[in-house]
C-alpha cells in the first residue's frame, strides 16, 4: 500500500495508506464473457437496440464486472483476510460504457479494535477516465498481521 | 420452492413471482448456489482476474455473491433494464470450487420511487454443515 499517514498499526497499515490500483479498459466481448460467467443476460448489457431506449442510451457494463475490480483490489490488499472476514458495501453512481477505462480506488480511514479482533477500515471506488466516479463505498478486512500486502509508503 | 440443478439453474417451469405482489419478508429458495472449478475459471477470466488465489480451486468471493444474485432475478423474472443501486457483502470464510452451498433469500425493501421500483435483497450463504459463508444485501432497481 502507499501510504502518508499516521503511526502503523499492529500489521504495520496506517491510516492514509492507499490500497493498490486495478485498472481495466472494459470491452463489450468483456461484458458479454460476464454474461455467461455470471448467467446474467440482462439486455441493458447485451442487446444494443434494448439499450439504446434505456436511459443510458446504450448498452453499459454490469455493476457486478465493475464491483469484482473492487473485490480484487480489496483481495490484493488483504490476502486471505478479506475472504475470511472482510466486508463491501457500495453505491453505484455512473454506468460504465464498453470501451471505457476504469480504475480502482482505496485508502485506509480507520483501524478498529473490536470484540471479533482489530480491523481496517477503507474508503474503496471506482473512478472513470473522466475523472467520475462508477461507484463507491467502504469495506472492512480483519487485521491478520502477516498477510497484510504492503506494497509501498 | 422451485428446485435447482448443482449450480443453481432452476428447472421447474413454475411462473416466476411479480416482485409488485411482493410483501416485505418475502422469503426465497433454498436453492443451490456453488460453482465449479471450469465456472469460477470462467468468472476469473471474464472479470480479467490477476491475482488472488487460483480460481480452479477457490471461488472469487464477489462470484458467490454474484452467483446468489442472479437467481434471484432470475426467479422474480425482473424486466429487462433492471439495474443495480448498490451492493454488500460480507465474507467469512473462502469458498472452495465445487463446494455447494445453500442460500436463502429475504426481501427487505419494495418500494417505488418516482416510477421506478427499489427492490432490497438480503441473502446467505450456507455450507453444507450449515454455517453461514457469506451474506449479500442487493439493491436493484426495476425498470428505471
Amino acid at each position: 500500500m502507499t501510504g502518508s499517514g499516521s503511526e502503523p498499526g499492529s500489521a504495520g497499515v496506517c491510516v492514509g495508506d492507499r490500497l493498490p490500483i486495478i485498472r481495466r479498459l472494459v470491452t463489450q466481448e468483456q461484458v458479454e464473457a460476464y454474461a455467461r460467467s455470471a448467467k446474467d443476460f440482462n439486455p441493458i448489457h447485451l442487446d444494443e437496440e434494448f439499450a439504446s431506449t434505456s436511459r443510458f442510451g446504450r448498452r453499459i457494463a454490469h455493476g457486478m464486472l465493475v464491483l469484482a475490480f473492487v473485490s480484487e483490489m480489496l483481495e490484493t490488499a488483504f490476502p486471505g483476510a478479506y475472504a475470511s472476514g472482510g466486508e463491501l458495501s457500495v453505491r453505484f453512481k455512473a454506468p460504465v460504457y464498453p470501451g471505457e477505462t476504469i480504475e480502482t480506488f482505496g485508502q485506509v480511514v480507520s483501524m478498529e479494535h473490536g470484540v471479533e479482533g482489530d480491523g481496517v477500515r477503507c474508503t474503496v471506488g471506482c473512478r472513470k477516465s473522466d475523472g467520475s466516479e462508477a461507484l463507491t463505498g467502504h469495506a472492512t478486512a480483519p487485521m491478520v498481521v502477516e498477510r497484510v500486502t504492503r506494497l509501498s509508503r | 420452492m422451485r428446485p435447482a440443478d448443482l449450480y443453481g439453474r432452476l428447472i421447474s417451469a413454475e411462473p416466476r413471482l411479480n416482485i409488485a405482489d411482493l410483501e416485505i419478508g418475502h422469503e426465497f429458495g433454498e436453492y443451490s448456489v456453488g460453482l465449479s472449478s471450469e465456472e469460477s475459471e470462467r468468472y476469473g477470466a471474464a472479470v480479467g482476474r490477476a491475482c488472488g488465489p487460483d480460481a480452479s480451486e477457490w471461488v472469487p468471493p464477489m462470484a458467490v455473491v454474484a452467483a446468489g444474485l442472479s437467481r434471484l432475478i432470475d426467479e422474480l423474472g425482473l424486466a429487462g433494464g433492471t439495474i443495480h443501486a448498490s451492493q454488500g457483502a460480507r465474507f467469512l470464510r473462502p469458498v472452495a470450487t465445487g463446494e455447494e452451498l445453500t442460500a436463502t433469500a429475504v426481501l427487505r425493501g419494495n418500494s417505488v420511487r418516482r416510477g421506478a421500483r427499489f427492490a432490497t435483497l438480503d441473502s446467505t450463504f450456507r455450507d453444507a454443515s450449515g454455517e453461514v459463508v457469506a451474506t449479500s444485501s442487493s439493491t436493484v432497481i426495476v425498470n428505471p
